[in-house]
């Protein structure tokens, strides 16, 4: 049998198979960011593989072309492992005798790429330019820094052309890298959250209920007593307040089914476009467990439970949950962010002043609302509450049982919840007379999952109502601020 | 909290000095096992007794203030089947029973609507509403019905105040303003609209809107007519003002804003007292604070206080009927000195009382402490040395001993064992030289101390039982601290320590059967009992039942932390999302 070996072709091949392996599995498993991550990491050490190999190919054919032949040439003698050349002062990268593998180019280099690095650094961590980009920037300069320290110190000129080899190569990749992850964005550069046309309403939805026996009241009334069961005072001298009550008047043109607000067919919003669509956005953050609950089998059955109470908005409600991180949450157009953001976490939740920063723009001059859910034990309750405290720039408040919010479309009597991690009473924020944020106390979207983390039906159930709730209060309220945009 | 809830202090706070030092001094009030005798002891006594007056008036003005009450006057006015009917939701109102109370004013409006006592009922009905978190029903179909309907009612100012707070509670500033503003615009001398100022005053202070919020303290401390129930918000604001004055380092003008609510001679308790004029809390944050120029204001606060403060002293030891006033003011110079920083100033004040006055133990005792909190026992003990209640100042000297590192025990105990020569004080001497031993690592001569105290002082032999076994416990001597548990009789918390010994022991099965015993004889401690079980199934080794129980408690104690412990616990150890539980609220 024919022995494998291994030639640079064959490892050419493996190389360029190992990249469509890899693209593969990415592909497969999109939620899982460290095969993406893994992948990376060896992609890099096969590219300086490579990069060794050629180097070392190049450069050993240039000095044996340059070792002089002859009778009459002189010993070389060896100092340091060294011999020395005469070809100082070559231009040419693959030959160690180049003049720039020199000490003064490396020192050069360090302090330029320490000083590059450490204000990067600097500047991410105040806050001042984009955290996202200066970050990883600042340490590749500092990583290129050190390489540029160790070719300034190395005494062998071979040593000092791979470590120069090494950096040029890491800073390529880095290149690469960024370009990979660069998202290119609509032409304007920003994301558009749309919703969905229409006009639907929401109006107080019926649900089932278990009939019961009433014992019927009676009054006991004293018969020596003088009662006087006068009538009402005449109609037209109350002041009758009609707010609440007639908020849900039909208005002639007003569509008929779905959620929504606004004079279309069907569900929807009036500020609505053709393809928008109800999406449910989580917010990538530190806490390991910012994913709980997400995607099938978790918060996707939220919106599957959308369209299955309200079938008029089928199409019209996003397929999948989504997960963004704080930089695209900043990239929505001015007048078209996500009406409702969810952050989950159990253990922490320790936002930059750069990512408040874009909290802070979303809740206020975007209009969002955030919807907070405590899924365990740790400190992300506190955390979530102090970030809220600061980024709104007001305090908690308890969300009235009986406000807007837990009435429409569906009545919610109590607060459903899984177990009590932060308590059994739901705090918001209001800005302006609206909910910038809900927090819900005791796991939401454990409810939402296919499993319902166990717990009874009819809680599940209240739960999913709960979630519409905050969504349809959402969406409305980002409807009318859009319809006010509007010129 | 309940937006009809009366939110002021008391008018008339006690003068009586004993008040002033709660809170205060930080190194004052001796703690367990520093008493300095029957002299202390009084002195505690009968402060805690005038604290638990005070409480008791403020308790009065809590629940039931002139938000919630309707004047006895009216009562008189209405029949006896209307009182019949208002006392029976008053009483449920009491109890907290706020659906069914709300229910019963219902009855009342439904039945006597027209009744002298209608508009309260209206009013009760919707604090009832508030309390059953229904502010926006409280708001639009409760106070706004009884403008609505009786707008010439005592009720009616109290109901547009109640809108505004209402709003304020749950978060709408805005239409807050606006109620607040019509109740002052309607009803300018009503005690409600005093109230409203005091809530905008409160409302500006969120927005910092600092202007607002001074030009409306200003009013109410100075131009508001202080009558009946308008003093209380008054003398609120008076507070309020005094420590904004205080903040910007003005401390003649914050004198003035407290001089309009109490006498000359309550001023300088008052001025230190924390809810008052609370000058040594104010000094300490501005001389804490990076900001140079408010450091300056500190000092400069410090400073005239201080000033102030020894004018009163002066003033105060010339009559010997006030010369405990002029004592307690000289310590309130040390103590301003002392938050702000200033530790030579304050050892000056105490040395300047000795000279004056001649040492006495009090002063003796402040300065020992000042020694101590500047490290130098040594100088401390000499002072505690110079005490005319020679067994007090020993007492503190051994005391000294143990709170050096490392503790010296046996000099504290030598000390102790001299002082226990007298019979009468004998076990608290006793009792301190055990504790010393116990918190020096050396629990077998402290159990033997106990067994002394056991067979000398008879009738505290239950509390010595405990403390032996405690001390065991504390020793991790596992077996013995079982054995000595058995013969105490404080449960649970006996019963809970023998479980945890059990687990120590790896007798798992005996810590599970005492939880259990727990769980049967004390509801309250269900939840946490049974997460211990829980805990001693898995070191165990027993997975499944550790499993079965967290989930129990999730089932059965939704609400609880123990429940959040247990889900959590499901979630991250064992990875088990279905985890049961489930309620409302």
């Amino acid at each position: 049998m024919p022995s494998f070996h291994l030639t640079p072709s064959r490892v050419a091949l493996l190389s360029g198979l190992y990249i469509v392996l890899w693209r593969g599995l990415v592909l497969v498993l999109p939620n899982e960011p460290y095969v993406a991550l893994a992948g990376w990491a060896v992609l890099y050490l096969i590219g300086l593989a490579w990069g060794i190999y050629l180097l070392e190919r190049t450069a050993k054919r240039i000095e044996s072309r340059a070792v002089p032949t002859g009778d009459n040439v002189r010993p070389q003698v060896s100092v340091s492992g060294e011999t020395v050349g005469g070809r100082r002062g070559a231009w040419n990268p693959f030959d160690p005798d180049a003049r720039y593998y020199g000490p003064g180019l490396g020192m050069f280099c360090f302090v330029w790429l320490c000083l590059g690095g450490v204000v990067a650094k600097t500047l991410a961590a105040s806050g001042v330019g984009p955290a996202e980009i200066l970050q990883p920037l600042g340490n590749v300069a500092l990583m290129l820094a050190t390489a540029a320290l160790a070719t300034a110190f190395a005494r062998n000129k071979r040593v000092r052309q791979s470590l120069s080899m090494i950096a040029a190569y890491s800073l390529l990749f880095a290149m690469v890298y960024f370009l990979a992850h660069l998202k290119f964005a609509s032409p304007s550069g920003e994301d558009e959250y749309a919703l969905p046309a229409g006009g639907g309403n929401d109006s107080p939805q019926a649900m089932s209920v278990k009939v019961q026996k009433v014992v019927r009241k009676r009054y006991v009334i004293n018969p020596y007593s003088s009662i006087t069961f006068a009538a009402p005072p005449p109609i037209d001298t109350i002041d009758v307040k009609l707010t609440d009550d007639t908020a849900n008047r039909y208005q002639v043109g007003m569509g008929d089914g779905g959620l929504g607000s606004g004079d279309g067919e069907g569900g929807g919003f009036g500020s609505g476009k053709d393809g928008g669509k109800i999406r449910f956005i989580r917010l990538r953050h530190s806490d390991k467990s910012w994913d709980k609950n997400f995607g099938i089998g978790g918060d996707r059955n939220l919106l599957a439970e959308l369209v299955v109470r309200f079938p008029k908005m089928n199409g019209k409600v996003a397929e999948e949950t989504e997960g963004i991180d704080f930089a695209a949450l900043g990239n929505f157009k001015q007048k078209a962010a996500p009406p409702l953001v969810y952050i989950g976490g159990v253990t922490t939740f320790a936002p930059s002043a750069a990512d408040k920063r874009v909290l802070k723009q979303y809740i206020t001059e975007r209009h969002g609302m955030i919807l907070g859910d405590t899924l365990g034990g740790g400190a992300f309750h506190s955390n979530f509450i102090a970030v809220m405290n600061e980024v709104t720039g007001t305090t908690r408040v308890e969300i009235p049982r009986d406000d807007p919010i837990h009435k429409r479309p569906y009545e919610i009597p109590q607060l459903p919840f899984v177990v009590a991690h932060g308590g059994s009473t739901p705090y918001g924020w209001k800005i302006d007379g609206r909910w910038v944020v809900y927090h819900h106390p005791g796991a939401l979207s454990d409810a939402w999952r296919d499993d319902r983390a166990g717990i009874k039906k009819v809680i599940a159930d209240q739960c999913y109502l709960l979630g519409i709730n905050i969504l349809s209060y959402a969406h409305r309220e980002h409807d009318q601020w859009r319809r006010s945009q509007q010129p | 909290m309940a937006p009809f809830a009366t939110t002021v202090t008391p008018a008339n706070p006690s003068p009586t000095p004993p008040l002033r030092r709660e809170g205060l001094h930080a190194d004052a009030p001796p703690f367990l096992g520093e008493g300095l005798g029957r002299g202390w002891l009084r002195r505690s006594l009968t402060r805690l007794a005038l604290v638990a007056l005070a409480l008791c008036v403020c308790s009065t003005f809590a629940p039931a203030g002139p938000l919630d009450e309707m004047p006895v006057e009216r009562w008189a006015k209405l029949k006896e089947a209307e009182r019949f009917q208002l006392n029976a939701a008053e009483r449920l109102y009491r109890e907290s029973q706020w659906k069914a109370a709300a229910d019963e004013y219902e009855k009342f409006l439904k039945l006597y609507e027209k009744s002298e006592g209608a508009a309260f009922a209206q009013l009760k009905w919707s604090h009832c509403q508030v309390n059953l978190r229904k502010q926006n029903a409280a708001i639009k179909d409760g106070y706004q019905s009884l403008l609505d309907y009786y707008p010439d009612s005592p009720e009616a100012p109290i109901a547009g105040l109640l809108i505004g707070r209402t709003y304020r509670d749950i978060g709408d500033a805005k239409p807050a303003k606006k109620a607040y503003a019509k109740v002052i615009a309607a009803h300018p001398k009503h005690f409600a609209a005093v109230m409203a100022r005091l809530d905008l005053v409160e409302l500006a202070a969120k927005e910092n809107d600092a202007e607002t919020r001074t030009r409306l303290l200003r009013e109410l401390t100075y131009d508001v007519e202080r009558k009946g129930a308008t003093t209380a918000p008054c003398v609120t604001a008076s507070h309020q003002y005094a420590q904004l004055t205080f903040r910007t380092g003005n401390f003649e003008e914050g004198l003035k804003a407290l001089a309009t609510s109490c006498s000359e001679s309550q001023m300088p308790h008052l001025l230190m007292h924390p809810s008052w004029g609370a000058l040594p809390t104010i000094v300490g944050e501005l001389i804490g604070s990076k900001d140079e120029p408010t450091k300056k204001n500190g000092e400069k606060l410090a400073d005239a206080g201080a000033a102030w403060l020894k004018t009163q002293v002066t003033a105060s030891l010339k009559d010997p009927k006030t010369k405990p006033q002029a004592m307690a003011a000289w310590y309130d110079i040390a103590e301003v000195r002392r938050h702000a920083g200033q530790a030579d100033k304050q050892k000056a004040v105490y040395e300047d009382i000795i000279a004056t006055l001649g040492p006495d133990d009090a002063t003796l005792g402040y300065l020992a402490r000042w020694y101590k909190a500047n490290k130098q026992p040594e100088l401390a003990r000499t002072t505690y040395g110079k005490f005319k209640d020679v067994a007090e100042g020993q007492g503190q000297i051994a005391l000294s001993y143990r709170e050096e590192t490392p503790p010296q025990t046996d000099k504290a105990v030598a000390i102790y064992r001299q002082l226990a020569a007298d019979v009468k004080t004998a076990p608290r001497w006793l009792g301190e030289a055990a504790m010393a031993y116990r918190k020096g690592g050396k629990p077998d001569l402290a159990i033997a101390v106990y067994r002394e105290l056991i067979t000398s002082d008879a009738k505290g032999t239950d509390a010595y039982a405990v403390a032996i076994a405690d001390t065991l416990y504390e020793a991790k001597r596992w077996k013995e601290c079982i054995a000595a548990y058995r013969g105490t009789n404080n449960f649970p918390t006996n019963y809970l320590h023998m479980a945890r010994a059990n687990r120590e022991l790896k007798q798992y099965d005996e810590a599970i059967a005492l939880y259990r015993q727990v769980i049967a004889a004390s509801p309250a401690h269900v939840s946490s009992a049974l997460l211990d079980i829980a805990y001693t199934q898995e070191e165990a080794g027993k997975k499944e039942d550790a499993i079965k129980t967290l989930k129990q408690i999730c089932d059965k104690h939704p609400k609880s932390p123990e429940g959040s412990k247990a889900h959590t616990r499901l979630n991250d150890v064992y990875k088990i999302p279905v985890t049961l539980g489930g309620a409302k609220d």
